[in-house]
């Protein structure tokens, strides 16, 4: 079986390559999509001007500018940098019925009389009444080509397909630096979540209220190949990341339960200890035979020794290497 | 595995689709951009000032009683450090910034890149965890049959966690083509509290105990990877090794009872962390997200090792999607998830005593469970209007189990789900959201998996007037399940979940220098379901188990003055819970009920202010308060009453 799996993949390997290789002898840089463009404004005879004749003529001291020259983006103003060209119009279309009219001689006489010419704003795309998948689209027609692969599954994601846009997390022009903080992410994920962000007051959370660990330290919001948005393959893949210790494989498994480990844990936020979805002894009867209650053992010390926490003998519940005393795998040892 | 290869030529099929005619749109892209690119040449990155900031202060906690109260702080006086630097000097971008609280409380990001062709960012954010101290409790001392054991009294527990990620990258000039190393380190350092069975195991010599256990736990992930932009199509190739190494009390000796393998008893090993070794190799390919026509694909192979038993695991993953756009108004997509898990697990299991003594447990280890899951979901998404959009999503899953007989599960398990939803903006400022979803299973294998469930949500934001926000939200679920089954116990059958939360939020802009923000959420959680204890197969039938907290947060932000700002915040949880067996038998002569009561309420308030002081200097104070209660002070929780204090005074200046 395994063997089958590596020549699976060593032939799904062989073929992406071929693809690549042969995809490769023609291809070329990302070019931003024109037409697109100026189809979004209405008007076919728009036409691009450069950065030279919008930002640097009328608002050169604008701190926009300023943060977007020194964001990443900016760094691709430049030629130099070998990468798309991304400017102003990269965005908001063509500028040429916006400058329609503006001359430098009347951008001169403005500024001597200390005025900033106007630009004619609403002739460029309107971008916070587009539909929100357009608005994705504007970003994503260059970060197609996204170096960290972080858009992968974006299209078919649960944001995606659930109108949240780039636009509802990121701020190209909130500063120079383009990359999320990660202290940021509570507010930006919770603005929405708001289940989640009670779930994270409960008395036993991940502490995410508290800006000590983040959304995404679990969570992919670009979009994942499975549900949840969830940072790797598998939930138990994505909780183990930092809880390695039950991660596993053990020679005696919980079956399979443990791969879903919201069968016993809420992952955000309990009123339970240890994030247990409900309390034991409850938490195991759901599913197994509860320990004698009869004959001699029906004594309140044997309940006391019983039905306070499973997990006081049953300490190894998430798998176990070594057997109990009568051989088995009762996770006690 | 058919259904793979056919899902993965028609991916590529799809990836590869209208090649030809692309490329010479593009050309013509080129040709057209072509003066513009020449503009951009000529163009002068201007000068920008670095930008930085320091902050000084000191932490001074009080924590008498900590119990629960601020769990994720680490309560001792200390100095804190909070800064940011940024420079920005064409090619070179630098950040770093660091949020010091102390030693095992902190945050730390530095970003580089290099023009586009070297980027590399690294991030340690480190937590201090305060753990319990379960205290056991022994209803009759005097029992020679069951016993408590505990070694660690009031000692205080606690494990700090230090995560640590880190990417490199390099681009090719001129080409979107790039080659990654990527790591992420989660180390845990500490000690907790270890919980076990000793005596002899059996159940005529039951010796609960407790003990202190050190740690130093790593897992390790490290990723290398290359990824290039192929015309129509991006792929990406990784492989990956990650490692689970455990230090420190990895294993714990103690002595145990005669038993049936070990008629003198002995001293032996018990709650053993065994190391773990695993890798992966991924590929991913997706089209240009540009069209009308988007798909993705994904392979993974994946190979884990418990170094300690031999135990291992082959996995293997593919994933796939695809979205269409007929319309403007309307999408479709399509994504698929297949897992093929291979366990192989010892069929024997030895322990060695403390003189090294080997004990050989023949024919005792049941197969692991192996399993494939497939899952396909189709959904359709249009938007009739502008501000209406109605979704409709499919999802069936299937589950095929190896061994599932020996573990008393199903050997097929196959899941529906059908969820509709719509979102409407009644007029400007009045947005509605509803969502209802109906899942149904056939053969599920475990008792909290139900035969059939439905959920619906439904929330609406409002903005009445200005400066005014509202947002409620309302979710209940009821799950229904007919066939438990406790091996070979027939009459057990029935199980009821229902789930209710409703959540309540409005922010209000009193004037322009004070706002307001008041929270609110209910949760309750019900379960009804048949359970059965063992010996005489005694069924307690409707069991109630419940849980209801009430959730309430106030917060207000005043600048009464210019340079002045105010923050204070205060949030309650309440919460009670219970669970109601009905078999006399378990009612007396304690009932096992009083085990498992629980209502804590839990305060906190924080209070900070901001202000000039003087000459650029800000100056500022911080305090927070946190009080946990455990109402009932059932001796058998693991709560704990406790209230901690922390008192921040601090001094930031920006620098030029």
């Amino acid at each position: 079986m395994t063997l089958w799996r590596r020549i699976f993949f060593l032939f799904i390997f062989l073929i992406a390559a071929l693809y690549g290789c042969e995809a490769l002898k023609s291809s070329k840089s990302l070019m931003p999509i024109e037409e697109y463009e100026r189809m979004l404004i209405g008007r076919i005879d728009a036409n691009y001007i450069g950065t030279n004749r919008c930002l640097s003529a009328c608002h050169s001291h604008d701190r926009i500018r300023r943060n977007f020259e020194a964001s990443t983006m900016g760094a691709q103003m430049s030629a130099q940098s070998h990468m798309p060209l991304v400017n102003c119009e990269s965005c908001h279309g063509p500028g040429s019925l916006a400058v329609e009219g503006i001359t430098r001689e009347l951008v001169a006489d403005d500024d001597q009389e200390g005025k900033e010419t106007a630009c004619k704003y609403d002739t460029f795309i309107d971008l916070k009444n587009l539909p929100s998948q357009a608005k994705s689209l504007m970003c994503l027609k260059c970060h197609s080509a996204n170096a960290g692969f972080n858009l992968h599954n974006w299209n078919a994601g649960a944001h995606a397909t659930g109108d949240v846009s780039c636009f509802d997390c990121h701020d190209v022009h909130a500063g120079s630096c383009l990359i999320t903080q990660l202290k940021d992410t509570r507010d930006m994920c919770l603005k929405c979540h708001q289940k989640q962000a009670a779930e994270f007051s409960l008395p036993s959370r991940h502490p995410v209220m508290e800006k000590k660990i983040f959304c995404t330290d679990c969570h992919n919001p670009h979009g994942t190949a499975g549900e949840g948005l969830l940072r790797e393959d598998t939930l138990k893949e994505t909780c183990t990341r930092c809880h390695g210790e039950k991660e596993g494989p053990y020679a005696f498994e919980h079956a399979d339960i443990t791969d879903d480990c919201t069968a016993c844990h809420n992952n955000h936020g309990s009123v339970n200890n240890n994030l247990l979805k409900v309390r034991e002894p409850f938490l195991c009867l759901q599913c197994h035979r509860g320990h004698n209650t009869s004959s001699s053992a029906s004594t309140m010390v044997s309940k006391g020794a019983y039905y306070t926490r499973c997990t006081d003998c049953h300490s190894q519940i998430h798998g176990s290497d070594l057997p109990s005393a009568s051989g088995k795998g009762r996770f006690i040892r | 595995m058919k259904k793979i290869i056919l899902f993965m030529i028609l991916s590529l099929f799809i990836i590869n689709k209208g090649y030809t005619a692309q490329e010479e749109d593009d050309l013509k892209l080129i040709e057209e951009l072509g003066i513009s690119m020449e503009e951009e040449a000529g163009y002068k990155y201007p000068y920008i000032k670095p930008e930085a900031h320091l902050s000084l202060g000191y932490r001074f906690i009080d924590a008498g009683s900590p119990g629960k109260a601020l769990e994720y702080e680490y309560l001792k006086d200390f100095p804190r450090i909070e800064g940011e630097y940024r420079v920005f000097k064409y090619p070179h971008r630098l950040r770093f910034n660091l949020d010091l609280n102390n030693h095992k409380d902190y945050h730390g990001d530095v970003a580089y890149a290099y023009g586009d062709l070297f980027l590399s960012r690294w991030v340690d954010n480190t937590i201090f965890h305060n753990l319990n101290n379960i205290e056991l409790v022994n209803l009759d001392p005097s029992s020679p049959t069951y016993r408590i054991d505990r070694k660690d009294g009031d000692k205080k527990y606690g494990v700090r966690t230090g995560m640590y990620s880190s990417l490199m990258r390099l681009k090719a000039p001129d080409f979107p083509a790039h080659t990654y190393v990527r790591t992420f380190h989660a180390e845990k350092t500490g000690n907790y509290q270890q919980r076990s069975l000793s005596g002899s195991g059996y159940f005529n010599d039951i010796e609960r105990a407790t003990q202190e256990r050190k740690i130093k736990w790593m897992t390790g992930t490290h990723e290398v990877g290359a990824n290039s932009y192929l015309g129509h199509a991006e792929v990406e190739f990784s492989h990956i090794k990650k490692r689970f190494d455990a230090k420190g009390d990895d294993v714990i000796f103690d002595s145990y009872g005669p038993s049936l393998y070990h008629p003198s008893g002995g001293t032996f090993p018990h709650n053993q962390v065994p190391e773990l070794e695993g890798s992966a190799n991924v590929i991913k390919v997706h089209s240009n997200y540009n069209e009308k026509v988007v798909a993705s694909a994904t392979f993974s192979l994946k190979e884990k090792e418990n170094m300690t038993s031999g135990a291992k695991a082959d996995i293997f993953h593919a994933a796939g999607s695809v979205q269409w756009t007929p319309l403007t108004r309307l999408s479709f997509f399509m994504r698929y998830f297949h897992t093929d898990s291979d366990a192989d697990n010892p069929e024997t299991t030895a322990i060695s005593d403390l003189n090294g003594s080997v004990t050989n447990y023949p024919g005792t280890v049941k197969s692991s469970v192996s399993k494939t899951t497939d899952a396909i979901s189709l959904t359709g998404r249009y938007n009739p209007e502008p501000g209406v959009t109605l979704k409709v999503k499919y999802l069936y899953e299937c589950t095929d189990r190896e061994n599932a007989e020996d573990w008393n599960l199903k050997n097929k398990t196959t899941k529906n789900t059908l969820a509709l939803s719509s979102g409407l903006r009644v007029i400007k400022g009045i947005d509605l959201r509803a969502e209802y979803i109906r899942k149904s299973a056939v053969k599920p294998s475990y008792s909290t998996e139900p035969d059939s469930s439905d959920k619906g949500t439904v929330s609406i934001s409002m903005a009445p007037v200005p400066g005014i926000n509202l947002f409620v939200n309302y979710i209940i679920s009821r799950e229904k399940r007919k066939d438990l089954d406790f091996s070979n116990t027939q009459d057990a059958r029935n199980r009821n979940t229902r789930t209710d939360n409703l959540m309540g939020s409005g922010v209000f802009r009193l004037a322009d220098n004070l706002s307001m923000t008041a929270s609110y959420a209910y949760m309750s959680y019900r379960v009804r379901q048949d359970i059965v204890y063992n010996s005489i197969r005694l069924i307690d039938k409707d069991v109630q188990y419940k849980d209801v907290t009430h959730v309430y947060s106030a917060s207000l932000d005043y600048a009464p003055v210019e340079k002045l700002d105010i923050l204070a915040l205060v949030s309650h949880v309440r919460s009670y819970g219970d669970f109601y067996p009905g078999s006399g038998d378990l009612l007396s002569p304690v009932s096992v009920s009083s085990f498992s009561q629980q209502k804590i309420r839990e305060t906190v308030y924080s209070l900070s202010g901001d202000s000039e002081c003087m000459n650029g200097l800000s100056c500022g104070m911080e305090f927070s308060y946190s009080d946990t209660k455990d109402v009932l002070d059932n001796d058998h929780d693991s709560n704990q009453d406790g209230h901690a204090y922390i008192v921040m005074l601090k001094f930031k200046k920006n620098l030029e």
